[in-house]
This record gives structure tokens, sequence and C-alpha cells, in this order.
């Protein structure tokens, strides 16, 4: 299940969101050696203390974190907007009401068996992205700027997302991080959806019960939830 | 490009933000092109904590406000409370509503101000907050539809009452960030009679891409149309004749 939490359900969230900060460190300290603040256990960096949102995907209990990434406004201060700024004077600095940055996205591999069986790394990333993209367009985003491992865009490109690539880093860590424009419309996404169910992966949208329900998604997997739901 | 004009009350609306430097005349005006209840733009944190003084313009009648004052309401109103602490815009059906609250809705009801309502937060580069929310007296589907079909023009004026705000409250004029190569580059074409497609095609871009610099290079001069931006452009030189 993929939940969108804003800072007003941060204490709700709590548990789910200390998961992402350990998920975090694992992929983009321990695994990727990134230079990232670590606080403990724990990757936090400054653009977390702006109150970011956060797409977090889930098991159906909404108790185990499987992935997740930061949605952040580009009229306020962002990551790559800074980052490429101060390693490109030519680089982008992109600032407009609907255009979004989409940072820190990943996927606990060592979690993703048990909940997903049988899926692969790269679909549970492009599962990442049409989520992102499902949430975008649901609440009037039309451009998502978003980093990337240079390997990821032909998969992406595969599963129907439309990108360009604007941008290209050696800072972060041991390998080139590429910035890339997604364009969110319901032409891209419907592409991405197709994709996607070729390989027996959906996401259905539904409210949380009322009152005040929230918007969810439901990821769902040929290979494992059928067996779940059965 | 039609899309990006937006409609003739968006232009009317974007004309006065161009012009007024009274963040309560365009309160009034949203208000009236758009046929809602009321308006209010709220400054409410720098990057600091609060500004001293809440720098709030808004169409609601005065006895609301001066309740509002006087109980101290903006701590537990859900719309100031929460709307402080998202960044997405939002519906009010989808606040959670206290007991506390639920009592000051009740009492709001009182003062007309409203059966519904929509805010849209905004964040600036300094992280400097504000929160434009709107009312109306449409509820259920009346007022999804009327959300499907102006919610993105709200956004867009929300965007700019931020600096027209800030202009007012704290003398701010710089808290745009600079024009980038590639947007002046768009500027440049644009003004040279090139759409954004044979603009992509120049640049090995997509049209997509190409209408993102666009729109990002247009809301950092703040004009709300690309001719306006393009004719700001040359005004700043940032680009010249060839």
């Amino acid at each position: 299940m993929f939940i969108l939490v804003q800072a007003d359900d941060y204490t709700a969230y709590h548990a789910l969101l200390g998961q992402m900060y350990r998920l975090r460190k694992k992929v983009f300290h321990d695994d990727l050696g990134w230079d990232v603040g670590i606080r403990g256990d724990a990757e936090i960096d400054s653009y977390d203390d702006l109150k970011p949102a956060y797409l977090l995907w889930t098991n159906d209990s909404a108790d185990v974190l499987i992935g997740s990434l930061r949605l952040m406004p580009t009229m306020g201060p962002t990551l790559l907007n800074d980052v490429f700024r101060a390693t490109y004077p030519d680089g982008m600095d992109l600032c407009h009401p609907r255009i979004w940055e989409g940072t820190r996205m990943c996927v606990d591999m060592d979690r993703l068996p048990e909940i997903h069986p049988g899926m692969s790394g790269q679909t549970a990333m492009c599962l990442m992205l049409l989520a992102l993209g499902e949430c975008a367009l649901a609440n009037g985003i039309e451009t998502l700027v978003s980093n990337y491992e240079p390997h990821m865009r032909r998969i992406y490109q595969k599963s129907g997302a439309e990108l360009d690539e604007i941008g290209r880093s050696d800072t972060f860590g041991k390998r080139p991080v590429c910035c890339g424009l997604f364009r969110v419309d319901e032409e891209v996404l419907g592409r991405m959806r197709k994709a996607l169910a070729l390989q027996g992966v959906a996401l259905t949208p539904f409210r949380d019960p009322a009152p005040h329900g929230r918007r969810r998604w439901m990821a769902r997997n040929s290979g494992g939830v059928m067996a779940h739901a059965a | 490009m039609a899309r990006m004009e937006g409609s003739a009350r968006l232009r009317k609306i974007s004309a006065l933000l161009d012009d007024s430097r009274s963040t309560q005349e365009i309160v009034y005006a949203v208000r009236d092109e758009y046929g809602l209840a009321h308006t209010v733009f709220h400054l409410g944190q720098t990057a600091v904590g609060r500004l001293d003084r809440p720098f709030v313009r808004t169409t609601y009648p005065e006895s609301w406000v001066s309740r509002y004052l006087l109980m101290s309401y903006v701590d537990i109103d859900p719309v100031a409370v929460e709307g402080f602490q998202r960044q997405l815009p939002f519906d009010w059906r989808d606040l959670k509503v206290s007991d506390k609250a639920a009592a000051l809705m009740r009492e709001a009801a009182e003062h007309a101000i409203g059966l519904s309502g929509f805010s849209v937060p905004v964040i600036d580069r300094l992280a400097r907050r504000s929160l434009f929310s709107v009312t109306s007296m449409m509820d259920g589907d009346a007022w999804s539809a009327f959300l499907a079909g102006n919610a993105d023009e709200l956004v867009e004026i929300a965007s700019r009452l931020h600096h027209c705000g800030l202009r007012e409250a704290v003398g701010d004029e710089a808290s745009l960030p600079p024009l980038r190569p590639r947007e002046i580059e768009c500027l440049m074409w644009t003004a040279r009679g090139k759409d954004y497609q044979d603009i992509a095609q120049i640049l090995g871009l997509s049209g997509h891409t190409v209408r993102s610099y666009l729109k990002s290079a247009r809301y950092k001069l703040n004009c709300s149309s690309l001719p306006q931006a393009v004719a700001r452009a040359f005004q700043v030189k940032l680009i010249a004749d060839e």
C-alpha cells in the first residue's frame, strides 16, 4: 500500500517514518556510499526539517515499510536544485508551484520478497515511480524533478515513463547520479500502468474509511498477493 | 499555449497582481471573480518562526475576525494548524476536526463563513510560508466540480499572492531566485517567435521539458503570461535583440 504522509500526520505515522530514516541510511549511506547526514542509525538531512511530504510503501497492514521517497515543492528549498546549482553554474534551478521534486527514492530489497514474492528490484523501483506519478497527478503536479542512477533511465523509459536528463553529478558517492524531468499526465501514467500490468503489477486507488479518509494506493502483484488474498 | 494563459478571470487577477501593491484588493477581487464566499491570505511563518504580528488579509466579516483574534482561534483552527504543516493544496473535507475545532467550525457557520473550503500552502526559497484559503456556499458535488475546474488557477494565484503579501508585509522585493541559462535560452527563442515544439527541437529536449523551463522562467519573473515574461526579460536585459 502507498500512503502519502504530510507533516500533520507525522505523529500518526511515527513508526513508519522511523523505519524510513533507517532504510535511507542503509541504502544511501551504507550501500551507495553517499555523503549524507547521519543521526544515530537514521539518515536525516536539513530538507527533512522543512516538513516535506513522504510517500511510503508498506505492507497491507501498514506496519512494515518496503520503500519510501520524499516530495517537495520547487518553490521552496530543494535538494536537487541546491546540489546542481552548487555543482554546475549552468545547471538547472526550476521553481514553479506545479513542478515538484522527488528524492531519496528507495526500496528495501531485503523486505521486498516477503511482502511481494517474485517482484524484481527493478520492477519495484518502476512501481514506486508510478506511485509517485499517481500521487503527483492526484495533487495537480505536472512535472517531477527526480534523481536516479544512470542505468535506471532505460528501465524507467521501458516502463513507459517520459523523462529528459537535465543534469548529472559525481558528487554524491561512488557512482554518478542523474537528474531527470518526468512528465506527469494521464497519457504517460496510462503507458506506465500498462507496462507494469504486463509484469503482473497493478496499483488501485482507494480512500481510507471516512471520516477524512486519505487517498491511498493498493499495490498488487499476481505472484504474491493473489495467494495472499486466497 | 492557451493553457498557460488560463481563464479570463485568472488573467484579470494576474493583471491586478502585476499592478497592485494591495493584498487586500486582490483577496476581494479573487472572491468576486470566482464567485466565492470568502478568501483569506495568511502569511504565517518566516524562516525563523512566526511573524511578530501575523499578516492576514481577508474578506471575512469584521465580527468574525475580531472573535477569531480574541479567542486565539489560530491555535485550534484546523485550517491554520494543518495548513502550515502541509505542503500540498487541500480540500477542507480532508481535515481532521477535533471537538474544539468542531465548535469553532459551528461558530464560523453562524458568521456565514461558508460551507466548504480549499487551502493552498506556499513556501519560498527562504522557507517562509503562507496559506491562501477560499470558502464557498457550495458543497458536495457542486463544490467538487468547482475545484476540478478551478483548483489549478487558485494554486497559481496563491503562489503569486505570497510574493505580493511579502512585499507588503516585509518590503521584500527579492525573494524569487535568478533565472538559469536554460530558462533564459528558452525565453530567447520564444522572443524570436518559436513555440515550445520548435525550441524542443533546437535544444534537443522534449516539449514537456521546454514548457517546464518556460513555466519556471515565468514564475521567477513573477509574470502571469509568457509574452509578459518575454517583455520583462528584455526590460531587465536578460535577453537582447539579435
